[in-house]
């Protein structure tokens, strides 16, 4: 059957170029177009599409607040496309990745160099993908619809009712205090930002061990995710260089463009061109095999949500050399495709829930869960 | 209008849609100019935030759509348009306004 997709955007042209483009080689089959949210909220529960192409800037109800409702309520993969995601506005990229959307792409500007057929193509190959994700109901969405969440920089804490002895109890004895951890390392990709934001929400600010993330994202985004997660976690976080040391109570993330290598237990970084054919930058699987060789069984990996299988033979590693190594459950994957493939390799030691990460990582530090 | 109707996208652009698809285009892009220009024409130190409101939305939606119709250089000012908005600036407005129209009524000739 032919995948089918809703197109939301203001623009009467921008919605006709989009149908154009997508409709384009009969691969796609565009379903319904809306205005605004509301229409498209209302639109995507009634024609349930395949995928939901949308805009962020629109009237009578934003983009975010569009999303969060229909991820809540008609959980469907949306691909965001808007101008407000681009250069010194990808913060918003992260905010709309956060309310539940798998991907984006910026709409093509008057300077960009490629042709409009190039960005065609483009936004096919994003939608290609985006169609294959089977997503689940958004915490997020969902809290506000029970009036749990407040404004946006609160929502991160939207995973962070707190956990009950309960859930707790899921925790086993062999998940307690692990050696002389130095480093907690993690590894996400499609849902990754809202996932981090989850598991960065609840480390406290005085962690005496350093926190890698490698996030899979486009060139330029990675300074906008740092940005929005240091507003929203108790930690610090930055961007990691090329020479530096990874600093305790810090989360650093990796640059996109190469691979951020740790190269000694003093917790120094190198930044490495991708390999030849490498197909995700920053290479998840490049930074754990360097914390597995560096660290031993003083690191715990952490892999997320994420589509394909980067992350599974580095984090297989990791668990040989003695580290701890969780993997995210396919129940709160966004996208269970990264963590499916290290658990298939024996990568994973504890398949856990999302909320239960941060505790487990906690007990894992001899830290008592926030 | 260009006397090859796949000018402008083939020449500034690349082609990426069928003849007919373009023409939709043209259309949509004359109607979205007639809708939002005359506000944006409008626009004056002192306007209301509504005003001001709906005017950002019209110089994005102009920027945006003229990049699809092959006209940087409108999209290039209404940018411009749309960033003097946001920094709460309007004395260039009219002035960045009088320029866009000036480019959009050369599109449509």
């Amino acid at each position: 059957m032919t995948p089918t997709v809703v197109v939301v955007d203001d623009s009467a042209v921008q919605r006709r170029f989009l149908r154009g483009a997508i409709e384009d080689g009969a691969e796609f089959c565009v379903v319904g177009e809306a205005r605004n949210g509301r229409e498209a909220v209302a639109l995507v529960a009634r024609l349930r599409p395949t995928a939901v192409l949308m805009d962020l800037d629109l009237p009578v109800m934003s983009g975010i607040e569009a999303i969060e409702r229909i991820m809540s309520s008609t959980p469907t993969p949306i691909l965001v496309y808007s101008a407000f995601v681009a250069g010194t506005n990808s913060e918003n990229a992260l905010e709309a990745l956060a309310a539940g959307a798998v991907d984006v792409l910026a709409k093509p500007g008057p300077d960009d160099t490629g042709t409009l057929a190039d960005y065609a193509a483009a936004l096919r190959g994003k939608l290609r993908v985006a169609a294959r994700i089977r997503v689940i109901t958004h915490p997020r969405g969902r809290l506000r619809s029970q009036g749990m969440a407040g404004t946006a920089p609160s929502l991160g804490g939207g995973s962070r009712r707190p956990l009950t002895s309960t859930r707790l109890g899921l925790l086993e004895e062999r998940d307690g205090p692990r050696g002389n951890v130095k480093l907690v390392v993690v590894g996400a990709s499609t849902g990754g930002p809202q996932a981090l934001l989850t598991l960065l929400s609840q480390l406290p600010t005085d962690l005496c061990q350093a926190v890698l993330v490698v996030q899979h994202m486009a060139e330029g985004f990675v300074p906008g995710l740092a940005s929005w997660l240091d507003g929203l976690v108790p930690m610090p976080v930055v961007v990691g260089a090329s020479g530096r040391r990874l600093a305790p109570g810090t989360v650093t993330i990796a640059p996109s463009g190469g691979n951020l290598l740790v190269q000694d237990e003093r917790l120094r970084v190198l930044c490495t061109p991708p390999d030849p054919g490498q197909f995700h930058v920053p290479g998840i699987d490049a930074t754990f095999a360097s914390v597995a060789r560096a660290l031993g069984p003083d690191a715990v990996g952490v892999l997320l949500t994420g589509m394909g299988r980067d992350g599974a033979a580095g984090l297989l590693e990791m668990r040989e050399r003695g580290a701890l190594t969780l993997g995210q459950d396919e129940a709160t994957s966004t996208v269970y495709g990264m963590p499916a493939a290290a658990f298939a390799l024996s990568a994973v030691e504890r398949q856990l829930p999302l909320d239960l990460m941060a505790p487990a990582v906690l007990t894992a530090l001899g830290r008592a869960p926030v | 209008m260009p006397a090859d109707p796949d000018a402008v996208m083939r020449g500034a652009r690349g082609r990426v849609l069928p003849p007919q698809a373009l023409a939709g285009l043209r259309e949509a892009f004359a109607a979205e100019v007639a809708d939002r220009l005359p506000r944006l024409q409008a626009v004056r130190p002192g306007a209301s935030a509504e005003v001001l409101a709906q005017a950002l939305r019209d110089a994005h939606s102009l920027g945006s759509s003229a990049v699809v119709l092959g006209e940087p250089a409108a999209s290039r000012t209404a940018r411009a348009v749309e960033a003097a908005l946001t920094a709460g600036d309007v004395g260039p407005v009219p002035g960045q306004v009088r320029e866009l129209t000036v480019l959009l009524a050369a599109w449509q000739a």
